[in-house]
Parts: structure tokens; sequence; C-alpha cells
């Protein structure tokens, strides 16, 4: 053999991986060869000056990069990158056809549960609530919408082994899928009694076991059927406030307008704006916050709240009450949730609170001062101790 | 069989799969913690792979970003770590072939003669902050590595990375790459030789 030969074997010996009998016979050559001692040298310098490449410290403000991104970027631009991506490179026939597939195949947009990281309530009644919220609402186009929306599923495309694809899009997102009204109606139609009464049966069905996925809930349901824990969890994902898409006027109403009159149904809409529109909610939020050392906590808040551009006001001891823009909603969360447990209260929290409990346990919320920017929103932070 | 010198691996991170469920379950502080354990490989990976600050920046975040969309599906049948590095050389491979373009189009317009794509890069190499035991190296030596790591093609460079700078096992790296360990063996034996040729004389 060669030197060259040799050489190929390296690199294995110095991880230590070459076979006993290859490894012999490589150190034998190494006592008789006047150049291959010297490479064996050098690559060993090598690896232990690459080591050192790695040490380097990762930007101070890479998480917060991070947090920025999950609030503003929407889904759909990451998906539109790699399209464009793979539209601009060379494959240009084999990425045209997938790409039609795809656009085909689902509709444009798709959706992933808003930066959940916060706790919602879970509720069983959320259908009754919600169908008598909208009879009150008298509102036929809106309740067309929800309609509309309440018909869609939201679905956890296949995942191939969880991880990334060779788009680097990791994973495969959530995406819009609305096989669900058609299963309905057709069940509902040919007599499927099961389906009737049930209700929420041809969309729990559209999830199969293992997988996870988001149910925009079938508001048409009226019986409140227990449903099982998973699909408790599974409807939580969506982002309960998410139900004020469409009683929320403040939200955006310029884009929300231009949006829909360019043609756009509602849920395009919420998906090019992002999760905030998602999480978007009533001109006020009222939230519970946890928190172990109060003025520590309340003095972080007001670190973050320079910052956000929000303010501050301290009606008493038990109560808070912030104005910030509607983008850092759910960084306000975010920050909560670090010094401590939060709880963003629901209509049916704040019923219960009036009418179970003497005294209430917090105040009635205020409404938002009728001169709030459409951009603004009021969040009410009630302080409990954490012990 | 001699104990293998460079993993460099601190031992298993045994809570990772812990926050990863409870991310999972909408724990937005569990995500942060990922973040903050995991940020330094992230980053430092990416780095190696494109050698600029800012895009590797950028590719950390957006691979900590993906991670997080795709949470709901990541089933642990790797580590997380492992995962999110498929996350961020997928990236750095997309990002990199994309930036090569532009920058051959900005090279053809302004009619600068920078050679190859591979060899643009070691140009736009200007070193972040080295962690405090870089001192070690000497910065002269550390500046020629970051070059030749440069001319390496991009998948010898991932191997590289992932093998000599990380620390990595082959099997992890063949996971990430999605290939075989014969073949992360044979690509790494290339490029490091090929490394060390570059360096003849400087190592």
């Amino acid at each position: 053999m060669q030197c060259e030969d040799y050489q190929r074997w390296l690199s294995s010996y110095v991880d230590g991986l070459l076979q006993a009998d290859q490894r012999r016979e490589l150190e034998a050559h190494l006592t008789t060869c006047p150049t291959c001692p010297a490479t064996l040298a050098s690559m060993q310098k090598l690896l232990v000056s690459l080591r050192q490449l790695g040490d380097v410290e990762a930007p101070t403000d890479l998480l917060r990069g991070v947090q920025k991104k999950l609030v503003a970027e929407p889904a759909w631009e990451n998906w539109f990158a790699s399209i464009r991506y793979v539209l601009s490179g060379h494959r240009l026939a084999v990425a045209l056809t997938a790409a039609l597939v795809v656009v085909i195949a689902t509709p444009l947009f798709r959706q992933q549960p808003a930066y959940k990281a916060y706790e919602l309530t879970k509720t069983d009644k959320k259908d009754a609530v919600l169908s008598s919220r909208l009879k009150e609402r008298k509102n036929v186009a809106s309740e067309e919408r929800a309609r509309d929306r309440d018909e869609r599923i939201l679905r956890p495309s296949t995942a191939v082994g969880g991880a990334a694809t060779n788009s680097g899009i990791a994973g495969d997102e959530y995406e819009y899928a609305e096989p669900s009204s058609l299963a309905i109606q057709g069940d509902l139609e040919s007599g499927d009694k099961r389906a009737d009464q049930k209700g929420t049966m041809s969309l729990s069905r559209q999830l199969s076991d293992g997988q996870r996925g988001v149910i925009l809930e079938n508001r048409r349901a009226d019986s409140s059927q227990p449903k099982s824990k998973e699909e408790i969890d599974d409807l939580r994902i969506v982002d309960e406030t998410g139900e004020g898409t469409d009683r929320d006027p403040a939200i955006s109403s310029e884009s929300k307008r231009s949006d829909v009159s360019a043609g756009m149904t509602w849920e395009e809409h919420v998906a090019l704006r992002g999760p905030m529109a998602q999480t978007s909610v009533a001109p006020s939020v009222q939230v519970e916050w946890t928190i172990s050392d109060r003025a520590k906590a309340v003095e972080g808040l007001r670190t973050w709240l320079v910052s956000a551009k929000g303010t501050l006001q301290q009606p008493n001891e038990e109560r808070l009450v912030l104005q910030i823009p509607r983008t850092a909603y759910a960084a306000l969360l975010n920050e909560l949730s670090r010094q401590g447990h939060v709880h963003v209260l629901t209509r049916d929290d704040l019923e219960k609170n009036k009418s179970n409990e003497s005294p209430a346990k917090y105040p009635a919320p205020s409404s938002a001062p009728s001169d709030l920017p459409p951009d603004r929103l009021v969040v009410e932070l009630y302080l409990l101790n954490s012990q | 069989m001699d104990p293998d010198p460079v993993s460099h691996q601190a031992g298993p991170i045994d809570d990772d799969g812990q926050l990863v469920r409870r991310c999972q379950r909408g724990d937005g502080a569990a995500f942060e913690a990922l973040v903050l354990r995991h940020q330094q490989q992230a980053f430092a990976v990416a780095l190696r792979m494109l050698g600029d600050y800012t895009e590797a920046k950028e590719v950390a975040q957006d691979a900590f970003v993906s991670a997080y969309r795709a949470i709901g599906n990541f089933r642990q049948q790797a580590k997380f770590s492992t995962w999110l590095l498929t996350i961020v050389t997928n990236l750095c491979r997309n990002r990199r072939r994309w930036w090569a373009r532009r920058k051959r189009f900005v090279v053809a317009s302004l009619d600068d003669p920078l050679q190859s794509d591979e060899g643009s890069m070691a140009e736009q190499v200007a070193d972040p902050s080295p962690g405090p035991s870089a001192q070690a190296l000497n910065a002269e030596l550390r500046q020629h590595l970051i070059e030749a790591l440069g001319l390496l093609d991009a998948s010898s460079r991932a191997v590289v990375v992932l093998r000599d700078v990380e620390g990595l096992s082959y099997e992890e790296i063949a996971h990430i790459l999605r290939c075989q360990v014969g073949t992360v063996k044979s690509r790494l034996n290339r490029a490091r030789l090929r490394l060390r040729a570059l360096l003849d004389g400087r190592l």
C-alpha cells in the first residue's frame, strides 16, 4: 500500500474507529514511513484547533429575536420564502410540479397555533356560551363567518419522523383543511343520527390516534357532550380569545377591511396577519397573575413596559392596568409567565366571579377608554400571591 | 479500541425531554429554557457553516422559530439537540445557496473579482467575540482555520463542523445529514485531509 492509502485511514484512526487489524497495519507503517507520522501529527493538531472554533458566545439578544419573530412573522412567510427559494433553484421542473401539487392540495395559507405559551381556560360549556353570544350579536354576517370558520378544522399534516424537511422548514406545521364541512353535511344529510346527535363526531374523526391536532371547535354542536381530555386539550390550543377575531373591530380594522375587500376570507386574513390576529382580543383583557415576589415582579414588568412602549397604572395593590401595543400581547404574556403563573380570564371566569363569589375575587373589568387607539390594548392584571 | 478522543459531548442533558413535553403542552417558559440551553450550539454551528455573524444569528433564530412551530410533531426519537441541529443545517444549506446566488449577482454587477462561491465565503469572515477560553488558539491560526473551512464544499464543512467543532457522534451526524455512517466517515476523512493540506505548515 502507498502512503496515500494509509492516509485514508488516518481520520478513522484518530477517532479510534479503525478495525484492529487495520490499526496494527497502520501503526506498523507509521514506524517506517518518513512522511505519514507528520501528517498524523498535524491532523491531530488540526482537530484540537477546530474544537476551539466552537467556543463562541451566542448573541445576547438571540432569544429576544426568536420571540419577536414568533409574534411578528406569520408562518406563511416562511412557507412562501421556501417556495420562492425552490422556484429560483436549479431543479425548476421538479420544484414547479411539487409546488403545484402543494398549492392545489392545500389552501395557500397554513396556520399553526399562535404563540400558545399561556394557559387557556378549560371549558366544556364554551359551545353554549358562544352560540348565545352569537345570537346576542345579531350580526348575520359575522355569524356566517363564524360558521364558516367552525366548519374548518386545523389538522396536522403527516409528520415524517418529526424532523426537518429538505426545504428547511422544520417538521410539518399545521395547515388548513376544510373537509369537515363536507363531512358534517354529508353525515347530516345522509341521516346519520349519531353524527346528528353528537355533532362533533365527524370532526374528531379527523384526528387519528396519537396525532396532535387543532380543531376549531364545531360550534354547531348544541349538545355539551363531554369530550375526552385529549380533545379538550386540543381545543384549548386554539386561543380561546381567538373567538374574538370577528367581534373585534379594533384589531387592525384597516388591514382587515382591505384584506377582506381584496376578496380574502376571514381565515385568510388571520393567516396573513399572523398569530396575533388569531389571538386578537377585545380592547381589554383580564389576566390573573400569580407571583411570589410582588415588588420584584412589578419592577421587572415596569422595565419590560419601557421597551415595549407600554404604560402602567396601579389603581390599587391587587390590580395593575397596562396599556400596550397589540403586537406586544404575546410578548407580554411571555414576560408575565417568566415571573409567575399566568391565567387569561375568560368571560366565563368573569361571570362566575360576579355571580358565585361574595365578595368578588376581583373587581369588574373596567371598560377600555373610548379614545383607545385601535392598535393598543388594555390589559388588567389581577395580582395573586402564589402561596 | 482507543477511547474516542474527539467526543466532547458534555453528557446527556436529561431534562430536555421534559422541557419538550412542557413546550408541547403550550408552556412558553419551557420553550425559552430550551432556547437558552441550546442557543450556543445552534449559533456556533450556523456561524461555522455560514461564516457570517449576522446570517448565523438569523439562522439560529429561524431554527428556533421553526422548532417551536413544529414541536408538536417532534416525537423525541432523537435528542432535542440533534433535531434542532437538523433544522439549523437545513436552514444553513438553503441560506447559503440563496445567499451565494445573490452574491454572484452582486459580484457580476460590481465587477468584483471574487472567485467561487466557496472562495468568496472566506472573505466575508469577520469572526465575532470568541468565548473566554478561545485565547488559547492564536488569532492568526484561528483566522486561517476559518478561511480554510470556507474553502470546503458545504457538505464537507457540515461534517467537520458537527464532528470536530461540536463533537457530535458519527451516528448523530448521519441522522442530521440524512446519510449513512459510512458516508460521514469518508466525507470526514476527505475534509480533514483537505483542511490539513490547506493549513500545511501553519498548524
